[in-house]
Parts: C-alpha cells; structure tokens; sequence
C-alpha cells in the first residue's frame, strides 16, 4: 500500500480509495447482474422455444401422419403471435421437408434435412430439432424451429443501459458521500499536518488542534496536544534556566562563553563585549595575540574532538587600549545522560596583574639573592683578609711585650697589654663571623652521629673553664641522628660555654642535658634536646633577641663575648632543618631547646637561604 | 410428397396411392382409442382386417412387421366376408365392397370396429373413415356420430386433419 500514490494528499488518496472501491463493486455487481440475466434469459428462451416447439410437434403429428400439408401450414401460421420465431419447418419421418413457415421463405433458407434432435444456440439464434411422436414411440417426423436472438441481444442492450445509468449515478452519489464522509478522516489529518507545519517553520509550540471525534484520530489530535503542552513547558523551563544561566554568566567577573557540541561559538556574555568592544565577533582571530592564536586553535581543536577539559594561558587584545593582557581560559563539555557533549561552557579570567606581580616578585628574590651572595662574599673576603694584618699585630705586641719587659713604666705595659687583648678579641670576631658565614658555604654530607659522643667531647674541649667555675654536668641519654657533626658540636659548645659564661656567682652551676622524642606538625620525626642552667636567666621578652647577630644583653665590660655565638646555633639548627629557643627568667637560669629531625632528608627544604 | 413407407421393401409393388393409404391405415391406430371390450383379451394382437379384393398385397404386411400398437402386436388378415370380421380393430373395406356397405355395417353395428371404406362416392354412407380422393390428393372423411355408436374416440389432431360429418350431437 506504500507505495501506491506517494506524492497525492490524503484528501485525494481518500475519495480515490472510496471511488475505486465503490466502482469495482458496482462493476462487479452489474456484471453479475446481468450476466445472471442473460445467461437466465438464454435458458428461458430455450424454454419457451422448448416448449412451444413440442406443443407445435404435438399439435403436427397427424398432419405429418396424414400427409396433410394444409393443415400443417395453419398450425405453423401460428407461430406468428411469437413474435421471435423467424423461421419453423416440419421434416417428415424419411427427412424430407414437408411445411415450412413462413411461407414467404424459400426452401433453400431451411435446413435441408433435419439434424440432431435438441436445442442449441448457433450464430445469432437459437435452433430446435425436436422431433414428432404420437402415442409413446411412434416418430412421425421432426419439427425445426429458429428464434432469433434480437429480444436476448435487446434485452442484453438494455440491461447494459440500465447498469451503465445505475452505476454514473451511483459513482456520483459515492463521490457526494464520500467527499462528505473522508472529511471525517481528513480534515483531523490536515488539522494535525498544519499545526505540525506551523511548529516547524515557526516553533510557536502553544499551537493547538481542535479536538473532532473520539477515535484513533482523536486520540491522536488529544495525545499531540499533550506533547505540543509537554514541549512548551519544557521550553518554558528551558528558557528559565538558560535564563537563569545568562544571569549568572553576566554577573560573573569573567568573560563566560558557550559553544554547541562541534565547538561553534552560540553565547558570549557582556564582558566580552566591554573588552573586546562592542559587536566583536566572537572570534579568537581577532582577539587573541597573533604568538598565541595558533597554540589555542589546537588545543580547542583538539578538546573538542576529544572532549577533554582544558586550562590554557594567553594574552587577549583590549579593545580601549589596544593592550594585550594575560588570561586564563577554561573550558568544559557539558554532556547528557548518555554522556554526550551537548555543549562547551568556557571562561576568561584577566590574570594579568597576577602575571605582573609574580614576574615582578621572581625578578626581586634573583635580585635579592644576588645582592646575598655578594654580601657573603664580602664577609668571608673581608675577615679572612683582615686576620693576617691581625696576627702580624698580635705576634708584634707580644715581641714588643716580652722584649720591653722591666724597660716600660707599669703604666706603658699596661696599656701594651690593653692593645694586645684587643687585638685578641677582634682575631676571635673574625673567626665566628667567618664560621658564621661559613656554615651555607660548608656543603658537608650529613652523616649519622651520636649526640652523646658529641657532647662527651664537647665537654672534654671545655674542661678548664668548667673546672675554674665548679660547674656540674649531668647529661642524660642522647639520640643518633644525621647530621654535619663538626656544626652540630659547635652548636652543643657555644650553648654549654653560654651558660658557664652567664653562670650565677652566688651558687655552684648546674648544666642539666637531656632528650626526647616528638613530631612536627608534618610528622616528621624529631628529637627535642634540653639544655637547662641554673645562671642569672633573662627576661622572657629578649628570648628572640638572643638569637640575632651582635646583639648581647650585657656590655663587654662585665661578660666577654662577640654577640656572634647563638646566631652560629640558630643558623646551624636551621641549616639542620631544626629549631632552637630558650625560655627563662632572671635570676631562674635558662633553657635552651633544640628540635632536630632525627633524619633530615626528610626535612623541609631551609627557606629564604 | 413423400412416403412413410420405404418404398424399395416392396415385392409387388402396389400403386403409389394404396401405398398411401396402407401407411394411413396403419397411422389410425395412433389418433384412435379403443375401448377394452374391443378386444378378446389382454394379450389379443391389434387386428387390420381387410375386406374384399386386397389392394395393398404384401405392402401392408411388411408395414407393420414388428410394429406394436398400445403394447400389442400388430395383425393382417384378409376376410372374404363381413361375419369374420368381428375380432378386427380395423376393417378396410374395398370398393366393390363398399357397394355393399349397408349390409355390411349392419352386421358390426355396436362393435368397437374403424370401419374405413375406400369409396370416392360422396354421396353414399361410407362408415368411420372414408378415403376419397380430392385433385389428387387423399382426403378423410370422418363420420363422428359412427365412431361415437362404436365408442371409438377419434384424436382431435385427426379430425382437424379430416373432413367431418355428422355430429348433430355435436
């Protein structure tokens, strides 16, 4: 059925259908009508022959039997009244024909000897042979009779009339009705098919198609307009939400952007417009810096094919100064529930001044570092150049004090000493400032070591002085740890000679070492070593300034020192990525804790070194 | 004019008019009924009798051998006097005989007999059926009143073929 008239309108498809439908019928019906008709008329008029030949047979049986001819002929006069019969004869019992009807015919038109008996059509005519009997089985002769077939042909022409008449009327009558009746069908059709058109050229989904009867068509029309509801809403709730997305992207500080599924460009919010200028074609070309357009183009060609997310850095063109400036640009695919992309949503972040500022802060710490490193330089430079003239004074001085004794006045020699002592305590100045600004230069592997040895020798070094003092040390278990041992021993000196220093003159010191383990924040591992005294303690608000270069709480005058000592121990601690402080009141002596990973590869890098 | 009688059968061959009337003979049994009690019995053959000089030699015979009539056979016998004809269904009765014809018919009066007489004479009684010539061709002449006093019942085909008197009583 498909294929048949794919191109008319159903309109026309219908009254077709109905038309043809009808017609064959009719035709059908007509020709059986009037082949029933002829086919019964035919047997009728074999019938009526049938039976009016044998009446006349019966009738002839002793005008054959008798031989008289007159009286034969009035009884086939009689068949004048049948109109049809054109032609009748009687045969004699020896075949011969003996009277014929109608006497105007000749002889020669009639059968020259009588055929089978029967009745049978031959061209045009029904033809009888029926023969003459009297009394059962007695044959006198045979009767022949033809009928024309003018009433069958006639009637035959008339029944076609009738049918041809019967049949334009009744097509007319079917096309009245069936243009009436393929409405029903129709019309609900094409109401559908124009709305359907109307929403497809126009998109107007609040289109609606009357509703007509209660059939599949009506069904239909109820289940479209359902849909045709169910889209708009959608619609309506999609407009709210794109709506709702536009606020966003306007109010946002970036320049937002979507494209559809194969990347091209179908929103860009106001941002885009104040600074690439007004009515800007969303085009990278015209916007991106030309060093930077080519490397975007792949990426976002090769995101889109991919459908991979990407974050990318370029200079975008201001359009009310011509600047280029730094962005960030991100992209996204939003995908559906089958996970296809259905869209890219994009941003464009300034990130210039960020950029500024960071490029300005690396060239400020190269710099800084630099200016550092000549600093050191300087340092070690200068101290180890100023050693030398040193010792020449020192080593002169003592000539001159040996080689002058008893010839200088007490007064002279004093002063001579004065010198000397000076010149001592600037070669010891020297040298912690060189061990100071040494400890980065020193790159010296870490090695494990036992604090417990290094104090032991600590102590052994400092012997005399502890002696001199009638100090007591009580030193507890120790850990092993990685460190450089010759810093490390340096640091557990300068705190132990600090204390024996800062001793309280009015009770016997007591330096108290002992050790524990903790954890930084990082749970790094790490040993936290005390190192407590009985002296003269300091008020708590100098506990940071104790650590920083040259500074002493004291004048020279009452305790010796450079102002160098516990800055070397804090640089070195940190050097060990470990910390230092002391805590402490005055007149309550000090404690100095050290915390030290116990594995310092595992220790942060020191900063700002 | 054709003949119902094939012709070339015959040995002596009679005129082409007793030929005729031979197979006209013949055909009365067909248009005429009889009544039971003009026969002997069931099984009685149908009798033609002629009387007098016989016209129709062997002709006759040969006609109706092996012919039946309503189921009997059929029978020639030639009379030379009126008293053996009383068993006959048909009497033919000839010229010179027909002369005669009153004393004859009084003899078979009220017998179921089809008396045909061959006589041309208008004029005189000539029994049932009378043959008589007509410009060549032979007519019948049949009496109704005689055939009703026989009760003999005579086709109407045959008197609409024949010539009839009598039937005052219609």
């Amino acid at each position: 059925m498909n294929a048949i008239l794919p191109t008319t309108p159903v309109q026309r498809k219908l009254m077709t259908m109905l038309l043809l439908t009808s017609g064959v019928v009719l035709l059908m019906t007509c020709t059986a009508f009037t082949a029933y008709d002829y086919l019964t008329f035919r047997r009728t008029t074999l019938q009526e022959l049938s039976t009016v030949g044998r009446i006349i047979a019966a009738n002839s049986t002793a005008a054959l039997a008798f031989e008289n001819s007159d009286d034969a002929e009035e009884i086939l006069v009689a068949l004048s009244t049948e109109r049809h019969i054109v032609a009748a004869a009687l045969y004699s019992d020896s075949g011969t024909l003996f009277s014929s009807y109608p006497p105007s015919l000749p002889a020669d038109a009639f059968p020259s000897a009588p055929r089978d008996d029967g009745l049978r059509f031959e061209s045009n005519a029904a033809v009888g042979f029926l023969p003459v009997i009297q009394q059962g089985d007695r044959r006198l002769g045979t009767f022949y009779l033809k009928s024309d077939l003018g009433a069958l042909n006639e009637r035959l022409r008339r029944y076609l009339l009738i049918a041809l008449i019967v049949a334009l009327v009744s097509l007319l009558v079917a096309t009245l009705l069936s243009s009436v009746l393929q409405r029903q069908i129709s019309v609900p059709i094409l109401a559908l098919t124009d709305a359907a058109r109307a929403i497809s050229t126009h998109g107007d989904y609040s289109v609606r198609v009357e509703h007509r009867s209660e059939d599949e068509l009506g069904r239909l029309t109820d289940a479209f307009n359902q849909m045709l509801q169910r889209i708009e809403e959608q619609s309506r709730a999609l407009q709210e939400s794109e709506k709702d997305f536009r606020n966003v992207a306007e109010t946002m500080p970036q320049i937002v952007w979507t494209a559809d599924d194969r990347g091209r460009l179908d929103y860009h919010n106001q941002r885009w417009h104040d600074y690439a200028g007004a009515g800007t074609e969303p085009s990278g070309r015209t916007i991106l810096h030309p060093e930077d357009y080519r490397r975007c183009l792949e990426q976002w060609r090769a995101s889109v094919r991919t459908g991979a997310r990407y974050e990318i850095e370029y200079r975008l063109r201001r359009a009310s100064d011509g600047a280029y400036r730094w962005h960030i640009g991100r992209a996204s695919p939003l995908k559906n529930s089958a996970l296809r992309i259905t869209r890219w949503i994009g941003t464009c972040t300034d990130i210039d001044d960020l950029k500024n500022a960071e490029a300005r802060l690396l060239y400020t710490l190269s710099e800084l570092r630099d200016r550092n490193r000549d600093l050191q330089d300087f340092a070690f430079v200068a101290s180890h150049d100023l050693q030398e003239p040193l010792r020449k004074i020192r080593v002169f001085s003592d000539r001159l004090l040996s080689d002058t004794k008893g010839l200088l006045s007490t007064n002279q020699l004093d002063l001579l000493e004065r010198s000397n002592k000076a010149a001592a305590r600037l070669q010891t100045l020297i040298q912690d400032l060189l061990t100071y600004t040494n400890v980065h230069a020193a790159q010296r592997a870490m090695r494990p070591a036992d604090l417990g040895v290094i104090v032991g020798e600590v102590i052994d070094d400092l012997q005399t002085s502890i002696e001199a003092c009638n100090a007591r040390l009580v030193v507890g278990a120790l850990p092993s740890i990685s460190c450089d041992a010759t810093q490390m021993r340096r640091v557990f000196q300068n705190i132990i000679a600090n204390a024996v220093k800062f001793r309280d003159a009015r009770r016997p010191l007591v330096i108290d070492i002992s050790a524990g383990m903790t954890h930084t924040d990082a749970s790094v591992r790490c040993c936290e070593i005390s190192i407590a005294d009985n002296g003269i303690g300091m008020d708590p608000k100098y506990a940071e300034s104790v650590f920083t270069l040259f500074k002493r709480l004291h004048s020279s005058d009452v305790y010796e020192g450079t102002g160098i000592g516990l800055s070397i121990v804090r640089r070195i601690v940190e050097h060990h990525s470990g910390s230092v402080h002391v805590v402490g009141r005055p007149g309550a002596g000090s404690t100095f804790v050290v915390v030290l990973p116990v594995d310092p590869v595992h220790a942060l890098p020191a900063s700002g070194s | 004019m054709g003949s119902l009688v094939p012709l070339q059968l015959l040995h002596a061959e009679p005129s082409r008019e007793y030929q005729i009337k031979a197979a006209f003979l013949f055909n009365f049994a067909q248009f005429v009924e009889w009544p039971e009690s003009g026969f002997v019995d069931a099984t009685a053959p149908f009798t033609i009798c002629v009387l007098g000089n016989d016209p129709f030699g062997s002709f006759l015979d040969v006609l109706v051998r092996d012919e039946q009539v309503r189921g009997r056979t059929v029978n020639i016998r030639r009379l030379k006097e009126i008293g053996a004809g009383r068993d006959c269904q048909i009497l033919f009765v000839d010229r010179v005989e027909a002369r005669r014809w009153r004393s004859v018919a009084d003899q078979l009066r009220g017998r179921s007999i089809l008396t045909v007489v061959d006589d041309n004479d208008i004029e005189r009684d000539g029994g049932i059926i009378r043959f008589a010539m007509d410009s060549g061709k032979i007519r019948l002449v049949v009496n109704v009143d005689e055939a009703r006093t026989s009760k003999l019942q005579i086709s109407s085909k045959l008197l609409r073929s024949a010539q009839i008197v009598g039937g005052g009583k219609g």
